[in-house]
């Protein structure tokens, strides 16, 4: 075997960098995820602080996308929280763009995808879902339990609906972070098991060398989608929370 | 043929942007993720009403009441989620038929609840 001893899920594994054990229950090592979190936040400012540096009446190439990427999360914003929204919209880019450079650096050979480890996501969606509870119970107070009713359910129904609503708002923060490490993680090791067909098949390798391309083409396009799914349904959330349905 | 469908998306574009302009009372269904959703949004409650039952269980030793129980919610919950989004996905195509005043609109790859 061309690809012995190298596991496909090597590559999400997570090794300090810095070793900061400051006791048995407490671990703030600096690993390789970090380090490419500060490498993706980085790259997000440096990027849009150059590319926005010269306000240019007409944009350059640098502008143009910088200002495209801040309209397709500004009219997401618009869509879908409302006029509201646009107290969220810091918080809604910086998130989306977080996402998607993490997503998108995870590519890069030799990198490391801070987006398929479930810590990361289900910390990002439980802020999220803390944050859009505390929101919606400062807004409306008790009135924010109407979530959990449907306008228009009959009598009867309630003391079924009301629990399935709840376990169904309960499970958000799992569905929104399990599917972005679902997508993250299956696309990486399609992308390793089908490498190593590649070495190993020899002049035939050119087969799955193909398929590899197409394969990393599509990768591209789901980093990017995941990321606009993880905003959009923040935003969703966000207007659920504001005027409840 | 590729001019026909470059035309129809470029209308579908335009009546898109014209929707956009006017501020909408509720929000929109987002269609386009309706498929990447579906799956996440039916398994998630499952998995969180088996977490909660077998912990529930376990704090309450009534062993497998609540694992039961909270699992049937979950999928009831699981389906409740499928429901919805359907009927959104509806609602939303029933208002781009509405917007859209020409009868193009026959096309069914809007909004389809694939994958």
């Amino acid at each position: 075997m061309a690809a012995e001893g190298h596991s496909p899920l090597d590559q999400f594994r997570i090794e300090p960098l810095i070793s900061l054990r400051l006791s048995e229950m407490l671990d703030i090592s600096y690993t390789n995820s970090a380090l490419w979190m500060t490498l993706s936040v980085l790259a997000i400012c440096l990027s849009f602080f150059f590319a926005t540096r010269k306000r240019a009446l007409v944009p350059g190439y640098a502008q143009l996308i910088a200002e495209s990427v801040y309209k397709t999360v500004a009219d997401m914003v618009r869509d879908n929280i409302g006029k509201e929204g646009k107290r969220f919209f810091p918080f809604i880019f910086s998130l989306f763009m977080f996402i998607l450079v993490g997503n998108i650096s995870g590519l890069l050979p030799g990198s490391f995808t801070f987006t398929s480890h479930l810590a990361v996501n289900f910390f990002l969606a439980a802020a999220i879902f803390l944050g859009v509870t505390l929101l919606g119970i400062a807004r409306h107070g008790q009135g924010f339990l109407r979530l959990f009713l449907p306008h228009g359910t009959p009598w009867f129904l309630a003391p079924l609906l009301v629990p399935i609503e709840l376990l169904s708002y309960l499970s958000r923060p799992v569905s929104l972070s399990v599917r972005l490490f679902a997508n993250m993680v299956v696309g990486h090791v399609l992308l390793k098991v089908i490498a190593g067909f590649v070495v190993s098949l020899g002049v035939l390798g050119i087969v799955p060398f193909v398929g590899l391309l197409a394969i990393t083409a599509l990768e591209l396009l789901v980093a990017f989608i995941q990321a606009y799914v993880f905003a959009i349904l923040t935003c969703i959330y966000l207007h659920d929370a504001l005027y409840l349905h | 043929m590729t001019a026909h469908t470059t035309d129809k998306s470029m209308t579908k574009n335009m009546t898109s942007k014209q929707k956009g302009s006017t501020p909408p009372p509720r929000a929109p269904a987002s269609p386009p993720l309706g498929g990447l959703r579906l799956t996440a949004d039916f398994l998630s409650p499952i998995v969180v009403g088996i977490f909660l039952g077998f912990w529930l269980d376990r704090w309450s030793g009534a062993t497998p009441l609540f694992l039961l129980l909270l699992f049937f919610l979950g999928v009831l919950a699981g389906f409740w989620n499928l429901y919805r989004m359907a009927q959104k996905i509806d609602e939303h195509n029933r208002a781009i038929e509405t917007d859209a005043n020409h009868p193009d609109s026959g096309n069914p790859d809007s909004g389809s609840p694939s994958g």
